[in-house]
């Protein structure tokens, strides 16, 4: 007999885990209908959860510690932006290149702070992010436990699902947007700055990944840990490409994922016999591959994702 | 009054090539100013220019009087300059309201007063558009009319048409040729690049012939005597005669064998209701109709680019090597070449399996492709820097070239040619005319679709009018008439009383 508090607390967890999924994929969604694939999503969240670490750890300050994690997630993808819209390199290889370099700064200057040698209590941040309890909705049975007791970044990211599904598909920045994934020489054409445009969503795509990485280090954990991000990034992005560049399915699939981690935490705790963890590790990403089979298989993004813009003047 | 002014324009494109050589411009206020010249002459270049495009190697733009430098077309839309785009510039993905708010942007927007415009232009012009269509669903004809319909409802008083006519049939021509002239009245300025001499008498108050870079003239209208005038200073040769078409009468042997067909579009709506015909060896059958009534996606289910729904295309090899069935397609860019691609691959871009470039089912024999590719290029008089560069690079009527003279020059059974002149200068024109008609003689059977009437009357041994995705007639040369297709063409449509847009949103 499966309780209703195991229920209730296993859509609690999911709902917290989809947070930092559901900003860097929303972030993402947005810069690649315009036509950039930005790999380094995943670099600019482990540099949010460094700099928030250090940050919290140092000044004991939660709130300076978002501040520097959102600068340092946008001084990662203004790197990108320089390398692969000014200077038009591939795409790919610039964000794998720069999320390695993020792996060994990160892991490099924590050593660096804490000594080279990791001690068996790695170093914590007292106090970290607090849920905030929404007044009279988080009364009402079973739904007020499930959603309204989370971290404000939760609230954020749920209003920010449709707000870019508004600014997407309701308004002229959000054509814009889409005209130059569709092909940067036309949108050019018709007056759009394609190139400022694309800046100004990694500025934005930036910061909003550096918060989602702090999420990671100071508000689920208390603590770094070397690429304590997992492919949480490029898990955001298989995310973006299933939702179909659509952000309200992208919160369907996000919740889907999160809630198959939820579940896989769970089995982990109950120590199911013949079942070793690494097995219940493995199934959150299981899925993401299962359902791209199913769901994302002619699907077709932004028609210049990925592909340099050079304007031939 | 100058409403915009070109001087001493050079443009040098990286790579070396002086599309523009200190070339001296002026557009008045209130007038149209066609700008002539075969392929690859540079008006393209010129105009990207004045629309701020393309930065100019050196030289000065003045816009009302005042200098200018242009960054990016924004600029030059802020000061009322836009224009039509050869190769078009529509997102094929997004529905046809969508692309032509994506022309106001930065503008005070009124979704109602648009769509009162739309439908307002629309009927002045005769297009019928569906708002709510994709445009990939849409045939090159009917975007070209989406992007005219875009640059008039934009502010733009300065407006440049690159070849805009190219794909749309008499009718339509006239009705939009009058449209300009009547912009003109009310104080907008315009280019016309064409090269269809006629309506640049018809509509111009002067044109600008251009040639190898340079302008040799600009004349009045008054001054020029005749056309052939005009083609002299645009080739340096008099001008072509028309095609003899005496031809062999054809044979009675049916090459291909269309039964009953019934063809949908990309939104699944039935464009072609069951037509029926057969295409003889050595002959021309010519398909008009108006744009838009199932040429296309009649030509691309015998092309085998779209599954029918119910019917038979029967298409028998006589023999085994000759016997393939050739297609010179309307969307040049997206069906007829591989833009990044060389001349000389291009060239050779539909004979992957032939023996003779890839021997032993792999391995590419460079000697024989150039070879065929030379061909290719003298045959069709090719403006291009070598046979390694990229096609995208060419000029647009130069790239059109490349495709039909690589679809005619490899034997074929059966050549289907969609719009096969649309963008070919008057010498080219003439040339792909007579090869057409070459073919024919040598028992080619010939499926030419056009929106131009009179090259369907010139090259046709019989016409086949469609309207409304059903053939309501088949003419023999003979008793073939104008005014008759003409009639039969707005059979099942009306075009001229009850023609609108059909305005829906979402
Ligand atoms: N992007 C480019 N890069 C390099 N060369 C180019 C480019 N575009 C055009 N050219 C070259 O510049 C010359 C002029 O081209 P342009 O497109 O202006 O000709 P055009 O007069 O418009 O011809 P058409 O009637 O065929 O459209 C051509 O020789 C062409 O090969
Ligand atoms: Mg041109």
């Amino acid at each position: 007999m499966v309780s209703v508090e195991i229920v209730v607390g296993l859509l609690y967890s999911s709902v917290s885990l989809l947070t930092p999924i559901l900003l860097a994929g929303l972030a993402e969604l947005l810069v690649e209908r315009s036509g950039i694939l930005n790999l380094s999503l995943e670099g600019a969240m482990l540099v949010g959860a460094f700099t928030a670490f250090m940050v919290a750890f140092y000044t004991g300050s939660l709130g300076y510690a978002m501040l520097a994690a959102s600068i340092a997630g946008v001084a990662l993808c203004m790197l990108f932006a320089l390398l692969t819209i000014t200077l038009a390199l591939d795409q790919m290889v610039t964000g794998l290149a720069l999320n390695l370099l993020t792996i060994g700064i990160t892991s490099y200057f924590y050593r660096a702070s804490f000594g080279w040698y990791v001690s068996p209590i790695p170093p914590h941040v007292e106090t970290t992010l607090q849920p905030v309890e929404i007044p009279v909705l988080s009364q009402i049975p079973i739904l007020g436990k499930v959603l309204f007791n989370h971290l404000p970044h939760t609230y954020a990211a749920l209003a920010l699902v449709f707000l870019s599904w508004w600014l997407l598909f309701r308004t002229e920045s959000g054509l814009k947007i889409r005209a130059m994934g569709e092909d940067p020489q036309t949108a050019d054409y018709l007056g759009i700055n394609v190139n400022l445009t694309r800046y100004a969503l990694l500025v934005l795509e930036g910061g909003i990944a550096g918060i989602a990485g702090a999420l990671l280090s100071i508000g689920y954990y208390n603590m770094f840990l070397d690429n304590m991000t997992q492919g949480r990034g490029y898990i955001a992005i298989a995310l973006v490409i299933l939702s179909r560049w659509n952000p309200l399915l992208l919160l369907g699939a996000a919740f889907i994922f999160s809630f198959i981690d939820a579940l896989q935490l769970r089995i982990q705790a109950f120590n199911v016999p013949f079942l070793p963890y690494q097995f219940a590790l493995m199934l959150p990403y299981l899925f993401t591959i299962v359902l791209l089979l199913v769901a994302g298989r002619k699907v077709k993004g932004p028609a210049s994702l990925g592909k340099p813009f050079k304007k031939s003047r | 009054m100058l409403a915009a002014e070109l001087k001493k324009i050079t443009k040098v494109y990286p790579g070396g090539i002086v599309a523009n050589y200190e070339v001296d411009f002026d557009l008045r206020k209130g007038e149209v100013h066609a700008l002539l010249g075969e392929n690859g002459a540079g008006k393209t270049t010129l105009m990207k220019i004045l629309s701020g495009c393309l930065k100019p190697t050196s030289g000065f733009i003045y816009v009302e009087g005042e200098r200018v430098e242009f960054r990016s077309p924004s600029d030059a839309l802020r000061k009322g300059i836009g224009m039509v785009h050869q190769h078009l510039t529509l997102i094929p993905t997004m529905s046809v309201l969508e692309n032509l708010r994506l022309g106001l942007v930065g503008q005070r927007f009124d979704m109602r007063r648009m769509l009162t415009e739309v439908e307002d232009l629309s009927r002045t012009l005769g297009f019928k558009v569906r708002l709510d269509s994709p445009v990939y669903a849409l045939s090159v004809g009917e975007r070209q009319r989406v992007e005219i319909l875009r640059l008039l409802l934009s502010k733009a008083r300065i407006l440049i048409f690159d070849e805009p006519t190219s794909m749309l049939c008499g009718p339509e021509i006239d009705r939009f040729l009058a449209l300009l002239k009547s912009l003109s009245y009310k104080g907008y300025s315009i280019v016309l690049i064409t090269h269809k001499i006629r309506e640049a008498m018809h509509v111009s108050d002067r044109i600008t012939v251009m040639r190898m870079g340079r302008v040799v003239a600009t004349l009045d209208k008054d001054e020029v005597r005749d056309e052939s005038y005009l083609v002299e200073l645009m080739v340096g040769e008099r001008l072509v005669p028309a095609v003899a078409n005496a031809r062999p009468s054809h044979s009675k042997e049916a090459l291909l064998t269309v039964k009953n067909l019934v063809v949908n579009d990309d939104r699944g709506l039935c464009k072609v209701k069951g037509v029926s015909f057969e295409l003889y060896a050595g002959e021309v059958l010519g398909v008009a109709g108006v744009e838009g009534n199932g040429q296309k996606e009649l030509v691309e289910a015998i092309a085998g680019l779209r599954r029918p729904v119910y019917g038979e295309i029967i298409f028998e090899r006589k023999n085994s090597y000759s016997g393939r069935m050739n297609y010179i397609p309307a969307e040049r860019m997206e069906l007829g070449v591989a833009p990044t691609l060389s001349v000389a691959v291009n060239s050779v871009l539909r004979r992957f399996d032939d023996e003779e470039f890839v021997e032993r089912g792999n391995f590419l024999n460079f000697s024989k492709m150039n070879e065929f590719a030379k061909r290719v290029v003298s045959f069709m008089n090719v403006r291009t820097p070598s046979l390694k560069t990229p096609v995208k690079y060419l000029s647009g009527g130069n790239i059109q070239k490349i495709i039909v003279g690589r679809e005619i020059l490899t034997p074929s059974e059966v050549l289907i040619a969609e719009q096969p002149t649309a963008g070919l200068d008057a010498k080219s024109a003439y040339q792909v005319r007579k090869a057409l008609s070459e073919l024919a003689s040598k028992g080619v059977g010939i499926l030419l679709v056009s929106s131009d009437l009179d090259e369907i009357l010139e090259l046709s041994d019989r016409i086949a009018v469609i309207s409304d995705g059903k053939i309501v007639k088949i003419f023999e040369k003979e008793e073939a008439d104008p005014v008759m297709i003409g009639s039969y063409m707005l059979a099942g449509e009306g075009l001229g009383h009850n023609v609108r847009a059909t305005v829906s949103t979402d």
